[in-house]
């Protein structure tokens, strides 16, 4: 066993404990609570299906709705959405019956999957966030699909104009994308640092910056990126494991999980997960031809597909050119319990993942798990197998 | 994946099945025409299907709430995937074998058991292959994935239809298209062209086929109901697997003539109609007959199913067949819990209990519909808004293990008990002067006994529980009698709990949970809230202020919080029950004990027991109590809770749990001196009641 560099012992980042620094209170923030003050509005999103250029391009600050990094009481979530529907719409459930998202002046959805759509109808029966509004999002890609998401997109703007009293201006478009677009070369940037043989930044810690994110005016969240990926170029860290690994999967946002995989001597230089590169993903494309707000909806639908689009093979193809591009050992595919799209998903990839000899290890968790105990041992076991793969 | 060769032909069982109902119903009920068309509609169905290949047709496999119009105007062979799960568990009572076959495959538990049946059944031949795979994302994400892998397993050509989700012209039109997409696509796979005449009419065939379901609706109003208490499973069957065809108009007529023939003479389906109901999704489909039965034996029918009968308004034009199809899907009712959840949908609610005069309503409760399942609560306050109390019945559509016919008899009982007396309320009680009522509870573990005189418990008895229900009754009704030196004769007796059923006595059987409401009334007429922790199981109930049962919740599935589980964890530990409640008071602060699940949990306690250093008793004691104070708090939540609180059950003697409940609270609860005989006395009091002439 190779040793490797743990995160405790690595030199710590001014950047990163910036960004673990806001993620300490949840889910409020600093920033949050100072727009409130100076007046200003706060809108939560739901899915990567929603378009935050827009809520953004208002002078509001969107906010990504996300339930507790650990596995919380949701005893009042589960009286509302019941025991069979996934513990990430029953976290975040819990957050608002608790009133811990009273910060929010509007909620918007889409009609992603069975969890997120009814989060969003029972949060807008239950929870008395004044604005709501949910995308119909199509589950294919095609010319039409097309239309009807831009025409979707379109109202959305309209819906929320409306609300505010305002009119969205190109220019206020423009340059909403063009920051959102800097957020995503950012990342990017991030995660090409991981393709290194001894990246310099872990997958917890990558985690801790992705979750800033959804919880930060994206200017600011810029800025202190810049200056962390400065920082990184700059450090002699290196991170070494006993394999390269992708984690991939349900909706994950407690970075103490992918410590517990990465504490067993995994390196996980990639992830494919909703709060993370299906994320930020793709940029806008700007300046080809098209009208801004179609650049953005054509942008949304085309971008890294949740498990919900149709075909698979869409989802599958770009998670086999990342394993390629990140040179992954394996995958290890976490699936929140009765996540129906990618519980669905799953033995076709691994499929797919095996025929470019690349092995599969499927866990079942709940959303908001550490990673502890049984996860540790099965992760211990995938690796002796990868090493052994590699011997 | 491969395909293996069985030798059971299901849809064979079905066909046969489906002709022996038809005798029977010819048999039985003649001029009840309309049901014999019901079966041998189903016959044809699956006939042509085991006849298609054979006739140089496509078997075209397609999942639920589909525009499968358009596969009869191109004259292939539909076969609808949820309903042959669904009609090889009515007709063969074998769906065990099809889901388990699903689970060999691979196929995870959450992806809900009439698709994992499906393909368990296509994957061991026991269905036929189908030669081309359709399917939808209407209404959830199960349907939305299950094609990619029947396309797998069957390696035949498929297409996925794009559902929009809101009701607005642009996303008709985009359905409309993707329809017509549809269309090419079949076209192209079978080498056949839609014949848009044949097409046409069958718009128009569903377009009166939809005003057949309306006047048919509508006759359901009537009081007494014309309509037999399950049979809006009929009406569904003939939307889902003959939209627009003649036979299906032919048994919405005939059934409508019927019903508009019983509601002119007045009469109802059932000889004494005494509960109207709404449903909610669908009863266990093994279990059809069962319910029939009981329906029967109670009085109790489904007038009403607002998300699966309740058609929208809107007429089909036969002209534009592709953009009818289309509207007609958003017609729906389904459609109106598919899309956002808004007032429109939640009204609809509200309209119907008010047009159809419901006393209740019903939510079968399917373990693997998670969209359905997470408006249990809100369609519930929907209707508790209206004074309308609503049962939720755990099941599963299609898996007979979920629960059983016992489990749901006794729930079934005991709401109609509770609709019972939420109609006469406390009044109509006489109160019988000098009678005793005698007041039997068998329990899983123990068996409880209480002569009531009116005015006090005479005596009572608590003893272990023997294997029969009528040995338990019997022994403790000796202890008592031998304590009394009364005689038995002539005594009125009500009997309740699980095993409470085989003992017959004069004055019959009420269900547990209003014998608690009217025994803890008895004795603390201010508690509201209710909390039984027995051996088994864990049960809140909600008690008004005359003493009737409200509503309940149950924690059935689940052992933690229960005698069983303490009395586990005091194993462990290696003390008594009392031993560890004085243990608790002692403790600095309390283990953590995560695990919600009790057998979760006794490894975590386990582990307590035997770490270096090991966790203090005091501590280890108190965190257990915490833990199942959790479970308790969550069952409340879902009740809702209002003081008074008292908690019974033979659990409530641990006096260091209740401790730590009543912290958790932030109140004190009532414990009363004996908690385990609440319910038998209860039973007495009733028993008094019915011997006096009067009462519930």
């Amino acid at each position: 066993m190779t040793t490797h560099l743990t995160q405790e012992t690595a030199s710590p980042l001014h950047g990163l404990s910036r960004f673990k620094a806001l993620n300490e209170s949840f889910p409020h923030t600093a920033q949050i609570l100072d727009y409130k003050r100076r007046g200003k509005k706060v809108f939560g999103w739901l899915c990567t299906y929603v378009p935050e250029e827009i809520i953004h391009a208002t002078g509001a600050l969107p906010i990504r709705i996300i339930g507790y990094s650990h596995e919380a009481n949701l005893d009042d979530a589960t009286a509302h959405l019941y025991v069979n529907n996934c513990t990430f719409s029953r976290s975040c459930l819990q957050l608002g019956l608790e009133g811990q998202y009273d910060f929010l002046d509007g909620v918007v959805g889409g009609s992603t999957c069975d969890g997120a759509r009814r989060l969003f109808d029972i949060w807008r029966q239950y929870v008395g966030t004044p604005f709501h509004h949910v995308l119909t999002v199509p589950r294919k890609y095609t010319e039409r699909a097309h239309q009807l998401y831009y025409h979707e997109v379109l109202a959305f703007k309209h819906h929320l104009e409306e609300y505010l009293g305002l009119k969205i201006s190109d220019e206020a478009l423009r340059h909403s994308t063009e920051v959102l677009n800097r957020s995503r070369q950012l990342l990017k940037r991030l995660y090409e640092l991981r393709k290194r043989e001894a990246p310099p930044i872990s997958g917890a810690e990558t985690m801790e910056v992705l979750n800033a994110a959804y919880r930060m005016p994206k200017e600011l969240f810029n800025e202190w990126l810049t200056e962390l990926l400065e920082e990184l170029e700059e450090s002699d860290r290196q991170f070494k494991g006993r394999a390269r690994v992708m984690l991939n999967g349900s909706v994950l946002t407690n970075p103490q999980f992918i410590k517990s995989i990465e504490d067993q001597g995994a390196l996980v230089v990639t992830d494919e997960l909703c709060t993370s590169t299906r994320y930020w993903g793709d940029e806008v494309i700007l300046d080809d031809g098209r009208p801004l707000l179609e650049a953005i909806s054509r942008r949304y639908l085309n971008n890294f597909p949740c498990a919900r689009m149709h075909p698979s093979d869409e989802r599958f193809n770009r998670i086999i050119a990342f394993a390629r591009a990140y040179r992954v050992d394996g995958v290890i595919s976490q699936i929140v319990r009765y996540c129906v799209p990618y519980c669905h998903d799953l033995p076709l990839l691994t499929e797919r993942l095996k025929e470019i000899g690349i092995p599969t290890l499927a866990l079942d968790v709940e959303y908001g798990s550490s990673g502890s105990g049984q996860v540790a041992t099965r992760v211990q076991a995938f690796l002796e197998m990868l090493e052994a793969n590699r011997r | 994946m491969s395909i293996v060769r069985a030798e059971r032909d299901k849809l064979k069982s079905i066909i046969r099945g489906a002709k022996r109902f038809a005798r029977l119903s010819a048999e039985t009920a003649p001029e009840r025409r309309s049901d014999a068309l019901y079966y041998r509609m189903l016959q044809t169905y699956y006939e042509r299907i085991i006849r298609a290949h054979g006739e140089g047709n496509l078997i075209v496999a397609h999942t639920v709430f589909f525009p499968e119009e358009v596969i009869y105007a191109m004259d292939m062979v539909p076969m609808h995937t949820e309903a042959t799960t669904w009609m090889i568990t009515l007709f063969t009572g074998e769906s065990a074998g099809v889901v388990s076959a699903g689970a060999e495959l691979g196929l995870a538990s959450e992806i809900c058991t009439p698709h994992r049946g499906l393909a368990g059944a296509v994957a061991t031949g026991v269905i036929p292959r189908p030669d081309v795979v359709l399917w939808s994302n209407l209404v959830c994400d199960n349907t939305a994935k299950s094609g990619e892998l029947l396309v797998k397993l069957t390696g035949a050509p498929g297409f996925f239809l794009d559902h929009p989700f809101k009701e607005t012209p642009e996303e008709i039109a985009y359905l409309a298209e993707e329809i017509a997409d549809m269309v090419r696509f079949l076209e192209a796979v079978s080498g056949k062209k839609m014949n848009w005449d044949r097409f046409s009419e069958i718009i128009a065939r569903m377009d009166r086929q939809l005003e057949l379901i309306r006047e048919i609706n509508e006759l359901r109003k009537a009081v007494p109901t014309p309509f037999s208490p399950q049979g809006f499973m009929q009406l569904l069957t003939a939307d889902y697997l003959f939209p627009g065809q003649p036979e299906a108009i032919e048994y919405l007529t005939a059934l409508r003539d019927e019903l508009a023939a019983m509601v002119r003479s007045g009469k109802g389906a059932v000889p004494q109609e005494r509960f109207r109901l709404m449903s909610f999704f669908l009863p266990p489909m093994y279990l059809t007959g069962f319910f029939e039965k009981i329906s029967r034996e109670y009085g109790a029918v489904s007038v009403t199913e607002p998300f699966f009968t309740f058609w929208g308004e809107g007429k089909l034009d036969p002209s534009k067949p592709l953009e009818s199809v289309a509207r007609k899907s958003y017609m729906i009712p389904e459609m109106r819990m598919y899309g956002p959840l808004d007032d429109r949908a939640l009204k609809s609610i509200n309209r119907c209990a008010r047009d159809y005069r419901i006393d209740g309503a019903i939510y079968y409760a399917d373990v693997g519909c998670r969209h359905a399942c997470a408006t249990i609560k809100l369609f519930k306050d929907q209707l508790a808004e209206m004074g309308i109390p609503m049962l939720t019945l755990d099941c599963d559509v299609v898996d007979p293990r979920v629960t059983s016919e016992d489990e749901v008899r006794e729930k079934l009982e005991q709401f109609f008990e509770l609709l019972e007396a939420c109609r006469h309320g406390g009044k109509g009680r006489t109160e019988a002067a000098e009678a005793i009522g005698i007041g039997i509870d068998v329990g899983s573990l123990s068996t409880k006994a209480v002569i009531f005189s009116g005015r006090e418990i005479v005596a009572h008895a608590v003893i272990p529980s023997e294997n029969e229900s009528e040995a338990s009754a019997r022994a403790a009704l000796d202890r008592l009698l031998s304590e009394t030196g009364l005689r038995v004769d002539g005594l009125p007796i009500v009997m309740t709990g699980t095993g409470g059923k085989s003992y017959e006595t004069g004055y019959g059987r009420h269900g547990i949970n209003t014998c608690l409401a009217r025994g803890i009334h008895h004795l603390y007429p201010a508690v509201r809230t209710v909390i039984d922790l027995g051996a088994e199981t864990t049960a809140a109930i909600r008690v008004s202020p005359e003493g009737d049962l409200t509503g309940w919740e149950n924690q059935d599935k689940c052992a933690a919080g229960t005698g069983l589980f303490v009395q586990q964890m005091a194993k462990l530990m290696g003390v008594s029950l009392e031993e560890m409640s004085a243990l608790s008071f002692r403790a600095r602060s309390r283990a953590e004990i995560s695990n919600t699940c009790a057998v979760f949990a006794e490894s975590e306690v386990i582990s307590h027991i035997h770490r270096d250093p090991p966790t203090p008793m005091p501590d280890l004691a108190a965190g257990i109590y915490a833990s199942m104070a959790g479970r308790i708090l969550a069952i409340l939540k879902r009740i809702g809770v209002e003081r008074e609180v008292a908690i019974v059950g033979g659990v409530a003697k641990n006096s260091g749990l209740i401790r730590i409940l009543e912290e958790a609270l932030g109140f004190n609860v009532i414990v009363p001196e004996e908690p385990r005989i609440v319910a038998a006395l209860g039973a007495a009091i009733i028993a008094r009641e019915k011997a006096g002439g009067g009462g519930s």
